[in-house]
C-alpha cells in the first residue's frame, strides 16, 4: 500500500494517465476507457457498494445515490458534487475533491482532450443498473468541472 | 418521425439481404452495439468492441504510415471475410461475408449502407 493518501492518489493518476495515452496511441481511447470502466464497474458494483443495491429509476437520483454510496464507502469525497436534471439529461458540477483532478490537470496543461472518468463512470452505471443509454460529456474542465449525461438517440423508443 | 434506431435497423435489414453477406451490424465507435443481424451464438457486444478496435487501430496505422484516409479494414480467414468501415463520425458498419463472395458487389452495398447510416445520424443531429 502507498504510505499516504497522496501517494495512493498519485499512483491512481499515474495508471490512468498511462492507460489513456496508451489507448490513444492504439487509436481508440473511447473504446478502451469505456471497456475499462465497464469491466471495473461491473465487478465493483457487485462487491464494493452494498449501499447501492437498489438504484432509483430516475437517472439524476441514481447518479446522486451512486455518488453517495461511493462517498460512504470511502472511495471519493462526494460532498462537492451537485446534480440536477430530469429523465432525459443529468447535469453535474464536480468540485476540487475529485480524485482524478490531478490527471485531468496534466492532460489539460498538455493541451490534450480531458477524459472525464466520473462522467463515463456515471454513464456506465446508468447502463449497467438501469439499462439506460446516456452519452457522457465534459462541458468544461475547471473549478468546478461541468458534465452532462444526455439520453442517447441511438436506442429505439 | 421514425426514430434513429428504427431507421438504422431498416438499413441493416436491407443490407443483410444482399447475396454473399452472412450478417452485419452497426456499432458505435466506442464499441457499443446499435443493431445487428449476427447469428445466435455470436456475442454482438464482443463483435462491436472488436470492430471498434480494428477500425481504430487501422485508422491510426494509416495516419502513422502517412497513407492518407482510412477506407476499410478487411480481415480474411478460412471461412469468410470481416469487412469494417466508418459510417460517419459516430458509427461503424461491419459485415461478415462468405469466403468466395463477390467483393465488388458487397463493397458497393456496404458503402451505400454506410452513407445511409451517416445521413440518418446527421438528420437526427440536425433535428
Amino acid at each position: 500500500m502507498p504510505a499516504t493518501e497522496d501517494g495512493a492518489n498519485r499512483l491512481l493518476n499515474f495508471f490512468l494517465y498511462g492507460m489513456i495515452r496508451a489507448s490513444e496511441s492504439l487509436g481508440n481511447p473511447a473504446l478502451f476507457m469505456r471497456s475499462v470502466i465497464e469491466a471495473g464497474l461491473r465487478r465493483f458494483l457487485f462487491t464494493n457498494l452494498p449501499g447501492f443495491a437498489g438504484a432509483p429509476e430516475d437517472p439524476t437520483k441514481a447518479c446522486e445515490a451512486f455518488t453517495k454510496a461511493s462517498d460512504e464507502s470511502g472511495l471519493i469525497d462526494g460532498r462537492d458534487t451537485v446534480f440536477r436534471g430530469d429523465g432525459e439529461s443529468v447535469s453535474a458540477e464536480i468540485g476540487d475533491h475529485c480524485p482524478y483532478r490531478r490527471m485531468c490537470t496534466v492532460r489539460h496543461d498538455e493541451g490534450r482532450p480531458v477524459f472525464c472518468v466520473r462522467a463515463s463512470m456515471l454513464a456506465e452505471m446508468l447502463r449497467v443498473r438501469l439499462e439506460a443509454d446516456f452519452d457522457p460529456k465534459l462541458n468544461r474542465f475547471g473549478r468546478p468541472c461541468q458534465i452532462t449525461l444526455t439520453r442517447s438517440r441511438w436506442k429505439g423508443s | 418521425m421514425t426514430d434513429v434506431w428504427t431507421r438504422i435497423e431498416e438499413t441493416i435489414d436491407e443490407l443483410s439481404h444482399v447475396t454473399d453477406i452472412k450478417s452485419c451490424a452497426v456499432v458505435r465507435r466506442d464499441g457499443l452495439v446499435v443493431t445487428h443481424t449476427l447469428p445466435d451464438g455470436v456475442d454482438p457486444k464482443i463483435v462491436a468492441a472488436m470492430t471498434a478496435a480494428i477500425v481504430g487501430t487501422s485508422e491510426m496505422a494509416t495516419i502513422q504510415l502517412a497513407q492518407g484516409r482510412f477506407v476499410r479494414a478487411i480481415v480474411e480467414s478460412d471461412h469468410g471475410k470481416l469487412l469494417s468501415l466508418g459510417a460517419g463520425e459516430e458509427a461503424l458498419l461491419v459485415a461478415l461475408v462468405y469466403d468466395d463472395a463477390n467483393l465488388g458487389l458487397v463493397l458497393m452495398a456496404l458503402e451505400r449502407a454506410a452513407k445511409q447510416v451517416e445521413r440518418i445520424l446527421q438528420d437526427a443531429g440536425n433535428g
